[in-house]
């Protein structure tokens, strides 16, 4: 220790000391003691330059100034070197009229003294980086107050040295910034901050994204478009994989950068936007929100109103990606009361700020905010919560606000009854093939493996199978839910599809008669899962008739009511499906009155008293007074 | 009737044995009606106050700059005032409101524009409603050069109301949006005005009896020491925000004043920490910083973690565009204001704390 002090006692810096530079070189000069300095010409107007403090020389931090001789002049490697572990290195890079045309990399030495000391061993600060052009790599602890007018094309990878975490704070690139930023920290106790960025071009490109890995903060960050991964510094998905705490990042023009796209593609994992009681906290894009925004913790409103945060993009329709909230799934942070906006700010914009918000996802853009464990979106499933649709080639698509998964058995059950039933007990899960949409893991698509049965569905997820999924780790159930809808003939009776209810259906019709099965049958008109003279007075209910539009098998759904306008006999009236309201209480047909019946009622008592020789006897019967009323 | 102005160079003789430097400015304050910087709170805005700094012609500070190679700084040619702290939330939001009908909505609604503490509502007939959070009455902001440039324009015209009143004055601006700007030097005769780097430096570091009685000189920091400042959150025995991170238990910037014993010789408080401060003294790039217009930007400000000791000492300089949000305001003036006769107090204050003190 004395000899160090001793060493840093000759050393004290006496005055301001220069490196022998060749003419037209960039010159350094520093004050503090144990200093160096080389400047290398590596090639017309390229230079190499070591900076080096010494070991031993302990007594004050060593400051360096590089300062261009002309607007030409370019740094190859800029290389630091700080064998003593107590002090700092500080290079104030060319704060003067003449900025240093560009530099090819910024970054720690890898040799030593001869004595142990390595160069890596001190910290490196770059305090003032002024640089007309390009910056390759920069991989010192941390970079302050600096401009660089034209962009970082290779990496920003700062290591924690020596118990200093790095820090990138008041640098504005007026480029892009084209590489991986890395902020390492020495600890979870000591941690990296980006304090202040601002990059007017992008961070990464739409088909070079980035990653930006920082461990305790992102104050501020600024940008014309983003389009990176930022994370924080451990892998996996616990606290420390996510950025502890961002305050504000903004992305796009806002006043700022005219004619910026502001769009936002990849993920931004932070435990939370903002710190309590601070202010204008908050993620905001002018462009496309396109990526996914995980909040480990809560999104909740905060005191005072403006000290809550947002999510917000400013373009209409421009919420294309994923926001979740609690991912984390911790019960003391499942809550979203604090808005997610879309669209330009005013009366219109659309400001979403719980987990029951209606806004389909096509009049936010395409996605969707989801707070753990995710919910059901019943207004944007197919079709919508108590809806209807038809049954032909019916694909429901089951809409989540956020995306889930699971990884063996059936994750829906579905349940069925008759029109007009009481229960739901029939499973017709096996009628349809359920898979996870191929381009939009929210949504669970049933597609029916045949013609289901009309009749009411419930639709409930399988406990224990399927999952809120979160960064593709499936977590945890989905909130329990029960999605109703109903399946109905958009034109009843009619089988062959040409709008008509005729003989030519009669014979289809008959050709079933008699079947039972749950899945595939598209002659059973009430949904008891099976063809019977139920379905043939519903049949004949409808004979004759005219669908002014629709046909079965088309998937054409039925309007909200399930009625449809039907004309029959010349005559155009309002009549229901069978199973809504007044189902199964058509006119009179004719052919039934030809044959004496005075009502529906009493026609229908009647043939359930047939013995089957008796009800075929009767069909032929039916089938010649049909005849002879159509060729009077 | 005293003579407590520092004017001249007479270190005062007054002997107040075992004062405290912040205990001598609060007894200086509390001889005069007005509030004193220590009855500032979070709900009560602070009175604006001025220093009067005299002692034109003074003799510049001299030194070598790597980059610039000879350069004197600190001589002003005239006597002016300048506003012991920066412009807060408070202030900022009264020229919200009275310029904002000029100011492009989509400016309305960002910070560069209104400042951190300033939230709004836009209505549907595009007017907005602004809001000033509480916490930010008393603390300072930040904001782009234009709208530093315009708050002087309107302070100059009398806080007029008509588009002149913001775009001509202390400074000729040829628009309200904050894009490119050409390089707007301050107008003869202004009033109100960003101060220019020679004045920030005069007023943060020149000592009227540095060396003694008529005897002149800078310090090295901005508190009439040559001693770097200790970072810290204030009432900790800290003397700076600058060098903190914001955090958790941190999560603001201090309100101005909030370090009253890290204090200039001529009164001026925060020139270390909160944010960096804009002056209107064109970049040392030639004006510009890539192809927009810049400007210096003085004093240290809260994330320079570790570096303090270089960003406040007397001659660190850096420039950012004008269009960059991340500057204060401290205003110069040629009018005295309400309060400013206290602040010719504060010389003198100063040097009764620091009168046994022996600094290099």
């Amino acid at each position: 220790m004395k000899i160090r002090t001793l060493q840093s006692a000759i050393l004290v810096f006496l005055g301001l000391c220069a490196a022998a530079a060749a003419d037209g070189a960039p010159s350094v000069s520093w004050t503090g003691p144990g200093s160096s300095a080389t400047v290398t010409s590596v090639g017309t107007d390229l230079y190499d330059i070591v900076l080096t403090k010494s070991f031993g020389s302990a007594t004050d931090s060593s400051d360096f100034t590089i300062t261009s001789s002309g607007a030409t002049d370019k740094i190859r490697k800029l290389i630091v070197r700080n064998r003593e572990p107590i002090q700092l290195l500080r290079v104030n890079l060319t704060n003067t009229g003449t900025r240093i045309a560009s530099v090819g990399s910024i970054e720690y030495g890898t040799g030593n003294d001869g004595a142990g000391h390595n160069d890596y061993d001190g910290m490196a600060f770059i305090l003032a980086m002024k640089v007309a052009g390009n910056v390759g790599d920069i991989k010192v602890t941390r970079v302050f107050n600096s401009i660089i007018d034209g962009s970082v094309t290779g990496v920003i990878d700062m290591p924690a040295i020596n118990g200093y975490s790095s820090l990138i704070s008041g640098v504005e690139v007026l480029g892009s910034v084209l590489g991986n930023i890395t902020l390492n920290e020495v600890s979870t106790s000591n941690r990296s901050v980006i304090d202040d960025l601002r990059v007017r071009g992008t961070i990464g490109t739409s088909t070079s994204p980035v990653t930006i890995k920082v461990g305790q903060a992102i104050n501020l960050l600024f940008a014309g478009e983003l389009n990176a991964d930022i994370i924080g510094t451990a892998s996996g998905t616990g606290y420390y994989s996510y950025v502890e705490w961002i305050n504000r990042i903004e992305i796009g023009d806002f006043g700022r950068y005219p004619g910026a796209s502001g769009n936002i593609r990849g993920l931004i994992k932070t435990n939370l936007i903002g710190v309590v009681s601070t202010v204008d906290n908050h993620i905001w894009c002018s462009g496309d929100l396109a990526g996914t925004i995980a909040l480990n913790r809560a999104h909740a409103t905060r005191t005072p109103a403006s000290a809550t945060p947002e999510i917000k993009t400013t373009k209409a329709g421009g919420l294309k990606g994923q926001v979740i909230i609690c991912a984390g799934n911790e019960n003391a942070h499942r809550t979203w009361t604090a808005p997610v906006k879309v669209g330009p700010d005013g009366a219109g914009q659309l400001n979403l700020a719980n987990a029951a918000y209606a806004n389909t996802a096509a009049s936010l853009g395409g996605g969707a905010i989801g707070l753990m464990s995710y919910r059901l979106h019943p207004e944007d499933c197919f079709p919508v919560e108590a809806g209807t649709s038809t049954p032909a080639d019916l694909t429901v698509a089951a809409r989540h606000k956020g995306p889930v998964g699971w990884s063996s058995g059936t994750p829906l059950k579905v349940l069925h009854r008759a029109i007009g039933g009481s229960t739901y007990g029939d499973n017709l899960t096996g009628c349809f093939s359920i898979a996870l949409d191929s381009t939009n893991a929210t949504i669970v698509n049933m597609t029916a493996t045949g013609f289901v049965p009309v009749g009411d569905y419930q639709v409930t997820p399988e406990t224990g199978v399927l999952k809120s999924a979160v960064l593709g780790n499936l977590v945890t159930d989905v909130t329990p839910y029960t999605y109703s809808f109903s399946v109905r003939h958009p034109c009843v009776g009619d089988f062959n599809g040409d709008n008509t209810v005729d003989t030519a259906d009669l014979v289809t019709f008959l050709g079933q008669f008699g079947q039972s099965g749950a899945c595939g049958n598209n002659r059973d008109l009430d949904g008891d899962l099976a063809v019977n003279t139920a379905d043939l007075t519903l049949f004949l209910g409808q004979f004759g008739n005219t669908c002014s539009s629709g046909r079965p098998g088309s998937g054409e759904a039925v309007d909200a009511t399930g009625s449809r306008t039907l004309s029959g006999g010349g005559v155009t009236r309002e009549v229901s499906d069978p199973g809504r309201s007044g189902d199964g209480q058509a006119t009179m047909p004719p052919v039934l009155a030809a044959l004496g019946f005075v009502s529906i009622e009493q026609y229908t008592a009647y043939i359930d008293g047939l013995s089957p020789q008796e009800l075929s006897a009767h069909i032929v019967q039916l089938l010649e007074t049909i005849e002879e009323l159509s060729n009077p | 009737m005293l003579s407590l102005s520092a004017r001249g160079g007479q270190r005062p003789t007054v002997s107040v044995l075992g004062v405290t430097r912040a205990s001598a400015v609060v007894i200086a304050l509390l001889c005069l009606p007005g509030p004193a910087l220590s009855a500032v709170t979070s709900q009560m805005p602070a009175q604006p106050q001025w220093a009067h700094v005299t002692s034109a012609g003074n003799a510049p500070y001299r030194y070598t700059d790597p980059g610039l190679g000879e350069r004197a700084i600190g001589r002003v040619d005239h006597d002016y005032y300048i506003r012991t702290t920066e412009i807060t939330g408070g202030e900022w939001f009264e020229f919200v409101n009275a310029a904002k009908r000029y100011v492009p909505t989509n400016a309305q609604l960002g910070s560069t524009f209104i400042g951190e503490y300033t939230t709004w509502d836009l209505h549907s007939d595009g007017t907005v409603t602004h809001y000033l959070n509480d916490v930010g009455i008393n603390r300072p902001i930040t904001t782009a050069w234009r709208y530093a440039a315009m708050y002087c324009n309107w302070l100059h015209n009398n806080k007029g109301t008509d588009i002149s009143s913001f775009l001509t004055g202390a400074y000729t601006l040829d628009g309200t949006t904050n894009y490119e700007l050409p390089f707007a030097a301050r107008e003869p005769g202004a009033r109100y005005w960003l101060p220019s780097e020679d004045e920030w430096a005069k007023a943060a570091y020149f000592d009227l009896g540095r060396d003694g009685p008529n005897q002149p000189g800078y310090w090295q920091y901005p508190n009439g020491t040559s001693t770097p400042l200790i970072p810290g959150q204030p009432e900790t025995g800290a003397q700076t925000s600058g060098g903190v991170l914001l955090s958790f238990e941190f999560p603001l910037r201090p309100e101005v004043g909030a370090y009253p014993e890290t204090v200039s010789p001529w009164g001026l408080l925060d020139v270390s920490g909160g944010p960096r401060e804009w002056t209107d003294s064109a970049s040392y790039s030639g004006g510009l910083v890539g192809d927009w217009q810049g400007y210096l930007q003085l004093g240290s400000r809260y994330g320079d973690l570790g570096i303090t000791d270089v960003t406040d000492r007397l001659g660190h300089y850096s420039s950012t565009h004008s269009n960059s949000a991340s500057n204060g305001i401290r205003l110069a003036s040629s009018v005295p204001s309400v309060g400013t006769s206290m602040f010719f107090l504060l010389p003198f204050a100063w040097h009764l704390a620091r009168r046994r003190k022996v600094t290099p």
